[in-house]
């Protein structure tokens, strides 16, 4: 299929409007979409009624509502601990981020919940999930493996997470409960740390399915997962192990379009210029609007337009000594089914060092 | 310990160069044009963590806070001096070893192979030989294995090359129940936190549920080879070892007895009258320092204060005029139970300000404490004291004893716990029936 027919068709579900697709072709755009973790997309634009794979994939979205809110249920005490402590945090990306995108939390498939928390907490919060019954480690045939200390060490001192928490919980719906706990918005390989005290005095109690916990404010939240979604898109490690996904981008535009009222072009530049992020935000809108094509976008992208902003345009890597320069068009190396040979034909002897480092350290 | 030693070695064995170059580096420069990348930083740490026997916390993670040799000395030296250690990531001292036996104490599962053909050598026997050291230092043994008793029993018996032998443990449980129901029934046996316990297994599976159960106790997989994890855990228990110390197994199994024979009275007062015990208070002196430092760092239940006291630290208030280190030690007719309480007075103008006051769990339910109590008053009555000012700070471990202070007749205002010793000189050893203790010598 046509990379053009495809994204028509993106813009199509977006603004609300059938797709045009001979029936042939329709499994083929829900296979493509699928592949790029699309579930929303295929559930807005209504398919299910006469497709089996998208009824499937619609099947797949119920059966998701099913374990967030179990898995929100099982980490209560966490939730109550931290308030109990007066230990500032707030949970992002996954259920919180589809919550704010696409109006429910089950849109988006996650498999763990992401704390925010400052780095100084991290020993309250390692004593609070090894109370509950977590343990830092990874499931290999059903049980929790724990992780050396050098893989700790690594975790704690190379990313800016903590080796993830896992726990086993006994529940049949959810299995296993993961924890990742963040200690700062950017990324590791970043060498700006970010003002973690102005961004977890940005938060605000929600309830995900009756559970009482705490987000970041919309501005804020909109930025956490723009940086989260460009590391995905950018990360050397990232791209060489998985693909660029289209998902990351109908997250933002998605966030935006449903919160215009609560994120304006004034108050993101404010909090961009703030924390000194807005050739990244600048790189995720204007990635979004190649995809979307929607006017609404426009004046986010007129307010963070700079000179230096759009020199990263065309760069992938994290930081100066990993950039480098595209050398294919953005929506071709997204609808790539080839992407990953002909980016790791991209690299050299250093990068492919790197990620071997990181494979060993990370599995 | 000679921290910039070790610091220095580690280093050199990382970056694969002699100490002499590491010392020849000027303290201010960067390591990283020296070799020490992102992968030898991480092995430096998880090195450098077992040589100290400390643990780096999370938050101080950071390679750029390790980039010079100044750096690193600076934050080595804090951890091993406990001033960084933040209190929710130190951990309790192992009180308690559980090993489990097939593939541990030796190689081979006794019931397949039957005991002639395990193979009792190499870390098998080191592991023995760690155990045993650990014995020495005070730390108790106990058996945890899915097997049958005889066969156990069997193993001790007839293979001579064991090193461990029974007397070795306090107490074993031989049978088919669950690890963690077993681990759980031994440590309120021993009456120990279970964050005490070390808990030794061949099998991933056993740590999984036991991490899952019981996830405040200590566990290490063996692998037939890693011994250095254990020695590792088992650097924080004090050493050399103490006379109490060495003979802690043997307190407990006196413990033991007397418990049982507890079942031959009718009531409390007479058992206690049957123990002819005998209690003894004298001023610490220098030679006491090892067992107050012992007590300080092994008590969590009844420490009020949560007081951990270094050798340097007991020594100096024993010389010092302003202090008073009350030490009490008891005898009864199944044997002494040594130096098992002592408190700190500090002297502050006319204030005895408790600053630590602490008692083994093994003489829990005597009322020691209660004399120890009686002590200190008229210890504080002789300095011409006008009140005493009790000091308590709750932790998960003491909150069983937090008002023993308001109980013995303090009062609280603003947070504070003061007895006035002008309006209460009466001590209160007459609620405690006369035939408790036989003889009780004061200071």
């Amino acid at each position: 299929m046509k990379n053009e027919i495809i994204i028509r068709n993106i813009q199509s579900i977006s603004k609300g409007q059938p797709i045009n697709l001979p029936d042939e072709e329709t499994d083929e755009f829900i296979d493509i979409l699928l592949s790029h973790n699309c579930q929303y997309l295929i559930w807005k634009a209504n398919l299910a009624l006469n497709n089996k794979k998208a009824m499937l994939c619609n099947a797949t979205l119920v059966r998701n509502k099913s374990i967030i809110k179990e898995r929100y249920r099982l980490c209560e005490p966490l939730f109550n601990a931290l308030e109990k402590n007066h230990i500032p945090y707030s949970i992002y990306k996954g259920a919180v981020l589809s919550d704010s995108a696409y109006g429910e939390p089950y849109y988006r498939k996650s498999f763990d919940i992401d704390l925010l928390l400052k780095k100084e907490n991290i020993g309250e919060i390692k004593h609070i999930l090894t109370g509950i019954g977590f343990i830092q480690g990874r499931i290999k045939d059903d049980v929790i493996i724990p992780y050396s200390r050098q893989e700790l060490v690594f975790h704690s001192s190379m990313t800016h997470q903590t080796a993830p928490f896992i726990m086993q919980t006994g529940s049949a719906v959810c299995p296993f409960v993961n924890i990742d706990v963040n200690f700062d918005i950017m990324w590791g390989e970043s060498d700006r740390a970010s003002d973690m005290d102005f961004i977890l005095k940005q938060t605000e109690p929600v309830q995900i399915y009756d559970i009482n916990v705490r987000k970041l404010l919309p501005v804020m939240d909109f930025v956490a997962v723009c940086l989260h979604h460009y590391k995905d898109a950018n990360s050397v490690y990232q791209l060489y192990s998985g693909k660029l996904n289209l998902c990351l981008y109908m997250d933002i535009y998605f966030y935006l379009k449903n919160n215009l009222d609560k994120i304006t072009p004034d108050s993101l530049a404010a909090v961009c210029e703030r924390l000194h992020i807005s050739k990244y935000i600048y790189y995720c809108i204007y990635h979004a609007n190649l995809i979307f094509g929607d006017k609404i976008l426009i004046p986010y992208t007129n307010v963070l337009r700079t000179r230096e902003n759009e020199f990263i345009l065309e760069k992938f890597g994290l930081n100066e000594q990993e950039q480098r320069t595209w050398n294919w068009d953005f929506i071709d190396r997204l609808l790539d089914k080839d992407f990953h040979q002909k980016f790791a034909a991209m690299l050299g002897n250093e990068d492919i060092q790197k990620i071997q480092f990181n494979l060993k350290m990370m599995h | 310990m000679d921290i910039e030693k070790v610091i220095v070695e580690t280093l050199a064995n990382i970056i694969e160069k002699e100490p002499d170059y590491i010392r020849s580096l000027d303290k201010n420069e960067l390591l990283k044009p020296h070799g020490v990348d992102s992968l030898k930083f991480i092995r430096f740490i998880v090195e450098i963590e077992k040589n100290l026997s400390i643990e780096v916390p999370d938050n101080d993670l950071d390679m750029d806070k390790f980039a010079t040799l100044d750096k690193i000395y600076t934050m080595l030296s804090a951890y091993v001096n406990d001033v960084k250690m933040p209190d929710n990531t130190k951990k309790p001292i192992i009180k308690c070893i559980i090993t489990d036996c097939d593939n541990c104490l030796w190689g081979g599962i006794a019931a397949d192979d039957g005991y002639e053909n395990l193979i009792i050598n190499g870390a098998y026997i080191h592991l023995q030989q760690i155990l045993a050291e650990a014995y020495t230092r005070g730390v108790l043994l106990a058996l945890c294995s899915k097997n049958d008793e005889k066969t156990i029993t069997d193993i001790f018996t007839s293979r001579s090359d064991m090193i461990l032998k029974p007397a070795n443990f306090v107490t074993r449980r031989v049978n088919w129940k669950e690890k963690h129901e077993n681990i759980a029934d031994v440590a309120r046996e021993l009456n120990i936190g279970l964050d005490s316990i070390l808990y030794i297994d061949d099998s991933e599976r056993e740590l999984f549920w036991l991490s899952k159960k019981l996830p405040d106790v200590r566990a290490v997989l063996f692998d037939g080879k890693n011994t250095e994890e254990i020695e590792r855990i088992l650097s924080g228990v004090p050493s050399p070892a103490t006379a109490e110390s060495m003979e802690r197994t043997q307190l407990y199994l006196q413990e033991k007895t007397r418990e049982a024979s507890k079942s031959a009275y009718d009531n409390i007062e007479d058992y206690y009258g049957s123990l002819k015990t005998v209690l003894t208070f004298k001023k610490a002196d220098i030679p006491d320092t090892e067992r107050l430092v012992e007590l300080s760092q092994r008590t969590n239940q009844f420490n009020l204060n949560a007081t951990r006291y270094s050798e340097e630290e007991i020594h100096n208030m024993i010389e010092d005029t302003n202090y008073e280190i009350i030490a009490l030690t008891a005898d009864d007719i199944f044997g002494t139970l040594g130096l098992c309480a002592f408190c700190v007075i500090k002297y502050e103008d006319r204030n005895a300000v408790i600053d630590g006051l602490m008692m083994s769990c093994r003489v829990f339910g005597r009322n020691f404490e209660d004399m120890m109590f009686t002590q200190i008053l008229k210890t504080a009555l002789t300095k011409n004291c006008r009140q005493l000012i009790g000091l308590y700070t709750p932790t998960d471990k003491n909150t069983r004893f937090a008002e023993f202070y308001l109980s013995h007749g303090f009062k609280k205002n603003d947070n504070i716990l003061t007895f006035d010793l002008n309006d209460n000189c009466a001590c209160n050893d007459q609620q405690i029936p006369s035939n408790y203790f036989s003889e009780i010598e004061w200071i």
